[in-house]
């Protein structure tokens, strides 16, 4: 018998995946506030920029912030390709984390010096992180469809920063407008949402179903052909917008993409309910909900095309931000950090001395209130968001609020773990 | 966990993880490979290559062989370094 010289892929220190998601739930929190302290007036128009404060404070500050620390472990570990300059990933924390706070605060015009600031910490995370990441997923063959679901998530992700960026300097006054309003913020949100975040998320799930709840694979072809048709309408939206295509072009080539999220979700669900283990958790939930807003999301961007009314915008922004993305990346953490706190810090004693199970780690009971508080944000915000509810929409931000603290709190419970205390 | 022999005197220690979530696969390995007699061989079943077992079977000095099929899955043989 003799050694097949593996590649030791090796995961990423500790600290670098949990820097960024203990920070998600800290603009949560911010999110949560602004939204108990502005109410329903932060959903009248997508244009006010202190709505578009609002969802970058989800996009930036939750969805991209636990988005690279998820790509930074597991380009290693799934995928085999190894991150370059691994510790400038903490740079890349600290200037994300300025730079959103930076854009928050120019965009509600608290001082002029903020915009520069805001485009120069954002850019160069970016830049540094776009260039670790590409680097090392160009690096690796491209057999699996995990692999190609991440290149499609950092290519759009690159665009779309790149629109943000020219957008906030127009703002800011430091260049002139290159591109047309309307079709710059079109084309910023098309890549962003339905490429980077929806790439990944989708891609991941072809992986982590099977791994996390015992199900069957997801089919391959089915797979293939999701990501084909997905990058299809991508490509062609972006084109149809850039050329001020007419509404029946627009849904032409959007439904090719609405079909995959359909056949992706139901998929998905279908798998979720045949898994092995007929265990029902809170990470299970997230991801239930999280799989029926992402398709009705898109049908809420589609019929907007032709009935142009801003409700429907908002039914998009809500139930892909909130339904889907937050959603489900906050039941992704559920099962990503404890199993990095056993890997890390208790694998090493296997067979030594008494580990703690992942549900030691992090219990169920902890977990299932703050999935409540979750679900409640989300089921007050989209009618007061729609209907202009007042009241509903600040009560929608105190749970918010609390469902964010809590996450907080069960991540930092699981983060204080160490070897020592769990023996005692 | 069935044992059985292979014709070359090692003993085999089948390690089924094909239904286990994580992390009981690399719980299941670690403690059997703790017990590792020199005349054993641990072989793992799994539905995809368990890449976080890797660099704690090279921190035990282990030995490995893998084997991955057409579906993901794979066999892992798995032994102690030799003297
Ligand atoms: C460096 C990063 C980014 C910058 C500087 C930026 C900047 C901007 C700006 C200036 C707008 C307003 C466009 C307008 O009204 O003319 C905008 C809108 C938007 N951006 Fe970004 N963005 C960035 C990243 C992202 C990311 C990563 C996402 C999603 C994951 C995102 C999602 C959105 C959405 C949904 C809107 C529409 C907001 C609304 O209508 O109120 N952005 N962005």
């Amino acid at each position: 018998m003799r050694s097949s010289g593996l590649s030791l892929d090796q995961a990423p220190p500790e600290d670098i995946p949990f820097r960024f998601f203990i920070t998600a739930p800290v603009f949560g929190l911010l999110a949560g506030s602004f939204v108990l302290y502005r109410g329903s007036s932060l959903f009248s128009s997508s244009w006010s920029f202190e709505t578009i404060a609002l969802t970058h404070l989800i996009t930036l500050g939750w969805v991209i912030m636990v988005m690279m620390g998820a790509f930074y472990q597991m380009v290693p570990v799934l995928v085999g390709g190894q991150v370059p300059w691994i510790s400038f990933s903490r740079l890349v924390h600290a200037l994300l984390s300025l730079g959103v706070i930076a854009l928050i605060g120019g965009l509600l015009q608290y001082s002029p010096l903020l915009y520069p600031l805001a485009i120069s910490t954002l850019l160069l995370a970016f830049i540094i992180f776009l260039t670790q990441l590409l680097t090392a997923l160009f690096s690796v063959e491209a057999k699996r469809p995990i692999v190609t679901a991440m290149r499609i998530s950092l290519v759009s992700l690159t665009f779309a920063v790149l629109l943000g960026i020219l957008e906030i300097g127009t703002f800011s006054g430091l260049w002139p407008a290159l591109l047309d309003r309307t079709i710059l913020k079109s084309l910023h949100i098309t890549l962003a949402l339905t490429g980077a975040v929806g790439g990944l998320i989708v891609g991941v799930g072809f992986h982590v179903i099977p791994m996390f709840y015992l199900s069957s694979p997801f089919p391959q072809q089915r797979a293939v052909w999701i990501l084909r048709t997905g990058m299809f309408s991508l490509a062609a939206v972006s084109l149809s917008l850039l050329l001020s295509a007419n509404s029946t072009t627009l849904l032409l080539v959007t439904l090719p993409g609405v079909l995959a999220s359909i056949i992706y979700a139901a998929t998905v669900l279908r798998m979720l309910q045949q898994r092995k283990r007929k265990v029902v958790d809170a990470t299970l939930r997230f991801w239930q909900i999280g799989l029926l807003a992402f398709p009705f999301s898109l049908l809420c961007l589609t019929v907007s095309f032709f009935w142009t009314d801003e409700r429907l915008l908002f039914g998009f922004g809500l139930l892909f931000l909130l339904g889907f993305a937050v959603t489900i990346t906050n039941g992704m953490l559920y099962k990503i950090v404890p199993f990095l706190i056993w890997f890390h810090r208790f694998s090493s004693l296997v067979g030594k001395a008494k580990v703690p199970l992942l549900k030691d780690i992090l219990p169920e009971k902890r977990t299932r209130g703050q999935l409540h508080f979750a679900t409640l944000a989300l089921f007050l915000l989209l009618p007061g968001a729609i209907l202009q509810i007042d009241g509903l929409v600040r009560i929608a931000g105190v749970c918010w609020m609390v469902s964010s603290l809590w996450l907080g709190l069960n991540l930092m419970h699981a983060l204080r773990l160490k070897p020592v205390l769990y023996e005692q | 966990m069935i044992p059985d022999s292979v014709s070359c005197g090692y003993s085999v220690i089948t390690v089924d993880c094909r239904d286990l979530e994580p992390p009981e696969p690399l719980v299941l390995v670690l403690e059997a490979i703790e017990k590792l007699e020199p005349y054993e061989v641990v072989k793992m079943l799994h539905r995809h290559s368990p890449k976080m077992l890797f660099p704690k079977l090279e921190e035990r000095k282990m030995q490995t062989h893998l084997k991955e099929f057409e579906d993901g899955s794979i066999e892992l043989w798995i032994w102690k370094e030799d003297k």
